[in-house]
């Protein structure tokens, strides 16, 4: 962040920003406050109080534009109304080349109030082939009076001609203790909450915050895990009826596996004794009889099991046979 | 107004400012003196090596009115107006983003009319790669044959997808990754045109981390020249980059030798919330694993070692086998693979470490591949179903499986041969017996050298049927013969048997729970699968 700090000091802004990094790391937090730092008049930017900074802050400035991927099967064009807000972080989209041309129609034209157009692409990693392509040259020389700003998980995951063309910052995953501190202050969560989602937030400070807004995503957590650990002493049958079972959610699965995947991770360092590293610490008595119980290889093999059933059910396999092997694989 | 980027502001204005490119930009400047322009051209290479640069050049040349021999001048007043980007005549085309044929018609209704100022109409038409394949079609025509007063610049980074009728119609030329010092050289240039003074060693990283793309390695001088203090130093570079220092590699690397898991698993999550990039440091620890390998295998001097360097590398190969390197390496780069959609940050990472450190895989958990020499010999064999040498407790009366030490293997080898090298020789092996018998090589196909048992050599089927036509075919067997010996220059004899795959079969008939889908359900053993790494 420094960087981008000293950057705006220099007045050295480039035209193109690549912000990369986990789901809810504060991507688009940190592409909106640069928008903000561009458009706010104050000379304190940003100031946060300013119509500027509130419109950016509501997403209603009409320089600012973001733009996201619509949902599979969405006929985009002109007329089309917004597309519906994202249902959970592993909902499938798909950035259009129509997007992308309406875009650079908007863009060839002068910003309507301030000084710039800022245009920010959330997770581009979802537009299309013929997306991304359509967006180089856009990308390599836009109008002068145009800032781009887009965020991925991975550069990796784009074509290599686009983060070429762009400045890159990987957003980094922050400590436990700065979520605790930031969730305490900023956001007045409770401590003994704030310290359990710091730790579950992976680095994620915008998970933290999701978190403690919305009890359901622990809610959630808790079910998955309440799951996982049942299963780990069911007989074959009652584990191809719960296959069953959590086949019908299959909306809620990846959030399930990157749960069950976060559990054993925790039990293999418990084993280690790296207790100060584990993300699940409110259940610390658990997790020490899993790692009495279990083995490093089964450990080894849970894991690898579950991340190949995340990689089949990405791939379009039967969710419900792809459960019932993995059920079936994790140790007793 | 904030400033240009500077992979804009220092676009090359000559040819000889294009660096690494002297097989192109030669070409073009002779084309230029001796009046032999073509009317259509094609640049491809990957990002950032300057095809785009060297159309505007290009069309600025012909175009030049200087009366000198070194064009262009940058001084007359089309170069003038081609930089300012201001000269109707020359035309830029996004064709990403008119991919049409309507587009295609567009242009060539106006390809007929004379220019306007210049001499030469130029089109360059850049993304080429991405027009519909009736675009291209619509174009063949106009690019064979266009009016004297046009020429066509076409550039892409993905050559494949151009049509052939399109490549043969035009001059074509290939842009290179730029080398490690090429890069250097152009970024001292520009550090010292914008005033900036930069560590030698982190010009280095930014040129290395670039791959061989001058826009990623300026565009990353630029980012660094935000930073604000006078100096660029190697620590700001890694701040940016998320580089963990080579020290941090070296110990993780370290501790992969001595299995020790524990103290890996804080070197990497330390290194972590130093503000080093997961990913970054996996693929780091991969790049210093590569280097073990080459050095263990005696090709050290491809890398640019200093001399304390090379020693504590050559200390640390030491304490792994090949065999273990090969693995750790793949372990590692699976990791970075997964970490790019991992939720969890450093998960994947934390996996690889385990996993690395982990003894060879023990009998009952014959599901994951054992370190079959296979491994080290043809990393590159897209063989996943190699024939897993044979569990002890199934075969124990075979000769030793080739997972024990080489040396039996040389031991009772066929002379030098060893199995080792059979495998690794298997695909030339294939080669030769492809010039024979055709058939016979696709049946081959489904084989493997297993071991080797006196003077013969046995081959492992995956299917019975295979297995058995060789074995009682004296003509196939004397063809395979024929092509050992003449690539090996060793005369041996071949046995044909089904590979130890039948034996992982009983194993897995006898399991429990098969055995109750088979009894309860009527189930059908059709194939089994390992466990996927």
């Amino acid at each position: 962040m420094h960087a981008l700090a000293r950057s705006l000091a220099k007045d050295r802004l480039a035209h193109a920003y690549l912000f990369t990094g986990p789901h809810a790391i504060g991507k688009t937090t940190l592409a909106r406050a640069l928008a903000q730092t561009l458009e706010c008049p104050d000379t304190a930017r940003p100031c946060g109080e300013c119509i500027a900074c509130k419109k950016i802050a509501r997403d209603r400035h009409p320089d600012v534009q973001i733009i996201e991927g619509v949902p599979v099967g969405f006929k985009f064009d002109e007329k089309s109304p917004p597309p519906p807000p994202r249902a959970n972080d592993w909902e499938r989209r798909i950035i259009k080349i129509d997007q992308i041309r309406l875009l650079q129609h908007d863009i060839s034209r002068a910003p309507f109030e301030s000084p710039w157009r800022v245009i920010i692409v959330r997770r581009f990693e979802e537009a299309n082939e013929e997306a991304a392509n359509a967006f180089l040259k856009t990308l390599e020389e836009p109008p002068a009076h145009t800032r781009i700003i887009l965020t991925a998980r991975d550069a990796s995951l784009l074509l290599p001609t686009i983060p070429s063309r762009c400045q890159v910052l990987a957003l980094r995953p922050l400590a436990p203790a700065q979520i605790q501190t930031a969730l305490r202050e900023r956001w007045g969560v409770a401590a003994e909450t704030a310290r359990v989602l710091a730790h579950l937030a992976g680095g994620r400070l915008g998970w933290a915050i999701r978190a403690s807004e919305n009890p359901r995503l622990l809610e959630a957590r808790h079910a998955h895990l309440a799951a996982l650990h049942a299963t780990l002493t069911e007989g074959h049958n009652e584990k191809i009826l719960r296959a069953e079972t959590l086949a019908k959610k299959d909306e809620d699965l990846p959030e399930m596996i990157e749960w069950w995947l976060s559990w054993w991770r925790d039990v293999l360092l418990t084993q280690h004794g790296d207790a100060a590293r584990v993300s699940n610490i409110d259940f610390e008595d658990t997790l020490r009889a899993h790692a009495a119980r279990f083995t490093l290889e089964q450990i080894q093999d849970a894991l690898q099991a579950i991340r190949q059933t995340a990689r089949q059910l990405a791939q379009n396999i039967n969710p419900r046979l792809a459960l019932e092997v993995l059920l079936l694989k994790l140790p007793a | 107004m904030p400033a240009q980027a500077l992979y804009l502001k220092y676009r090359p204005h000559t040819f000889s400012e294009v660096e690494g490119q002297a097989h192109v930009t030669t070409t073009l400047k002779n084309a230029l003196a001796l009046n032999r322009i073509a009317h259509a051209y094609l640049f491809e290479g990957p990002r950032g090596t300057g095809k785009t640069t060297t159309a505007r050049l290009l069309a600025k040349a012909v175009n030049c009115e200087s009366t000198e021999q070194a064009k262009p001048c940058n001084t007359c007043a089309v170069c003038q107006a081609i930089n300012e980007e201001r000269l109707l005549d020359l035309i830029e085309i996004d064709a990403a983003s008119n991919t049409g044929v309507d587009d295609i018609r567009d242009l060539r209704d106006k390809v007929d009319f004379r220019p306007s100022t210049a001499r030469y109409k130029v089109y360059i038409i850049d993304e080429v790669h991405m027009l519909s394949t009736a675009a291209f079609n619509a174009l063949l025509k106009t690019l064979e044959e266009p009016p004297p007063h046009v020429i066509f610049i076409f550039a892409t980074t993905d050559p494949q997808k151009i049509p052939a009728t399109v490549i043969s119609r035009v001059q074509r030329f290939v842009f290179r990754r730029l080398t490690l010092p090429e890069i250097v050289e152009r970024l001292t240039e520009i550090a010292t045109k914008e005033n900036l003074r930069v560590e030698p060693a982190a010009l280095e990283l930014i040129a290395r981390q670039a791959t061989g793309a001058m826009r990623d390695a300026i565009s990353l001088l630029d980012q660094l020249t935000a930073y604000g203090s006078d100096e660029i130093t190697l620590a700001q570079v890694q701040g940016l980059l998320g580089a963990a220092s080579s020290q941090v590699v070296s110990q993780v690397v370290v501790q992969l030798a001595e299995k020790n898991v524990a103290q890996g698993l804080t070197l990497v999550a330390s290194a972590v919330d130093g503000g080093a990039d997961p990913k970054q440091l996996a693929r780091e620890i991969v790049e210093y694993l590569r280097s073990l390998l080459l050095l263990k295998a005696g090709s050290g001097e491809a890398l640019t070692l200093t001399a304390e360097a090379q020693a504590e590398m050559l200390a640390s190969a030491g304490k792994f086998s090949a065999e273990q390197l090969v693995r750790t390496i793949r372990l590692f780069n699976q990791a970075v693979y997964d970490l790019r959609t991992s939720a969890h940050p450093t998960l994947p990472l934390e996996i690889a470490l385990v996993e690395a450190t982990l003894e060879e895989p023990v009998a009952p958990r014959a599901a994951t591949p054992p370190p079959a020499p296979h491994h080290v010999a043809a990393p590159s064999t897209p063989a996943p179903r190699a024939p897993v040498p044979p569990a002890k407790k199934t075969q124990p009366a075979d000769a030793p499986a080739p997972s024990d030490a080489p040396a039996a293997n040389d031991a009772n080898g066929v002379g030098a041969l060893s199995v080792e090298t059979l495998r690794e020789n298997w695909m030339r092996v294939l080669g030769v017996i492809r010039q024979y018998n055709k058939i016979a090589e696709a049946l081959l196909r489904d084989a493997e050298p297993v071991r080797i048992e006196g003077d013969q050599i046995v081959l492992g089927f995956h299917h019975q049927l295979h297995a058995e036509r060789f074995e009682q075919d004296a003509k196939g067997k004397a063809l395979i013969e024929k092509a050992l010996t003449q690539l090996f220059q060793q005369k041996c004899r071949v046995k044909c048997v089904l590979s130890p795959e039948r034996a992982k079969r009983k194993a897995v008939e006898q399991d429990p729970l098969i055995q109750a889908a088979v009894n309860l359900m009527g189930a059908e053993i059709t194939e089994i699968h390992k466990d996927m790494e």
